[in-house]
């Protein structure tokens, strides 16, 4: 199928796929100094690079290869192809992606993953106890409601 | 990665700081050689989608693009010898001297023997973080005959020609406006408001694991 005839189908308009390579995409850098950072996708290569910018999470201007991020959901609104890092800057700031990305299961799976990771072992200790403490509730009202039925 | 803090020459040659040369003003030199001068305005950088790439890419077998200044050695019969500049690309600058002398006996009647180098300085991309397309004409040693190409026919070189660093000879390098573009994969790039799907993607983790619990999801 040509280029462009994809490009335009319904069926990827519909969305086939989610998530696109597009100019204003927000990205998750997944390889290299910028680990873990929000970015976003300022302009296409090509079929293997993006030139992406985070000023607001401080990932510098620079292309970075698809195989190393993943697209989120996020796209930011009537992003101007090729901005400069205080335009990105901006349009990040006011669209506030970044509070955006924390409400997503995404980010906070790997919020939680960080602070198990940092945990010491009394902390796991007392996790542990807190755990029970809820099992203990919850099965209690679990059996008072079993009796009743 | 880091981010490049290249900076731009501003001034072509620096040919007053060189032993021997007090006596050539700048603006003399660049008029003296401009008939020599290489149709090259462009470098190579990780920014630009170039239409050829040989071995264009990052790393160390980037290649760059220098500016090297040579003259034959003064004698009693041409006292102020003529500046020859040549504008090549070569991998590093013990390599770009070497291809100075190559080209310019070809060109001129100055050999390294009876010559000698004036200058040597890199030129870098000017706007490094914006994207452009490149056009590299080139003409290179193919397996039959000498093809002389403009712009040369393939992407690689080295994987569609199997043709080496030193078959190949960079006649120009320019940014292309679009529609100058030939390459269909290139073209394809250049549709407004361009996007597309990754489809069947691993996503890979900074932790990279062999084997693994689950089957990692591919829908994207």
């Amino acid at each position: 199928m040509a280029w462009d005839s994809f490009h335009e189908s319904t069926r990827f308009r519909k969305g086939a796929f989610k998530r696109l390579v597009e100019v204003g995409r927000v990205v998750f850098l997944n390889y290299g100094d910028d680990t873990g950072k929000l970015a976003v996708i300022v302009d296409i290569i090509d079929h293997n690079r993006a030139l992406v910018d985070g000023p607001s999470t401080g990932v510098p201007r620079h292309s970075h290869p698809y195989r190393r991020l993943t697209l989120t959901d996020i796209v930011i609104e009537k992003f101007p192809r090729g901005a400069r890092s205080p335009t990105v800057k901006k349009f990040f700031d006011n669209q506030k992606i970044l509070e955006k990305w924390n409400k997503t299961s995404w980010a906070k799976k790997l919020e939680n993953r960080k602070k198990r990771a940092s945990l010491s072992d009394f902390d796991r200790f007392k996790l542990l106890k807190l755990k029970k403490q809820r099992r203990f509730i919850l099965q209690k009202e679990v059996s008072a409601l079993k009796a009743k039925s | 990665m880091s981010q490049r803090t290249r900076k731009t020459l501003s001034k072509p040659i620096n040919v007053s700081k060189t032993k021997n040369f007090q006596k050539y003003s700048h603006s003399n030199t660049t008029r003296r050689n401009r008939k020599y001068l290489w149709p090259t305005n462009a470098t190579a950088g990780r920014m630009v989608r170039t239409e050829e790439y040989i071995s264009f890419s990052d790393g160390d077998r980037k290649l760059h693009e220098y500016q090297v200044v040579g003259r034959k050695l003064p004698s009693a019969k041409e006292k102020v010898p003529r500046l020859y500049r040549l504008r090549l690309f070569a991998p590093n600058e013990v390599v770009a001297k070497s291809r100075f002398w190559y080209f310019l006996k070809k060109l001129k009647k100055v050999k390294k023997a009876a010559g000698e180098l004036v200058s040597i300085n890199e030129i870098f991309e000017k706007k490094p973080l914006q994207i452009k397309n490149y056009g590299i004409w080139l003409r290179y040693d193919s397996r039959s005959e000498l093809t002389p190409l403009s712009p040369a026919v393939n992407q690689d070189m080295a994987a569609r020609h199997r043709a080496r660093f030193s078959s190949i000879q960079i006649i120009r390098v320019a940014e292309l406006t679009s529609n100058n573009v030939r390459r269909p994969y290139i073209k394809q790039l250049l549709v407004p408001r361009l996007r597309f799907p990754l489809p069947h993607r691993v996503a890979r983790g900074n932790k990279k694991s062999t084997f693994l619990a689950k089957r990692p999801s591919t829908f994207y």
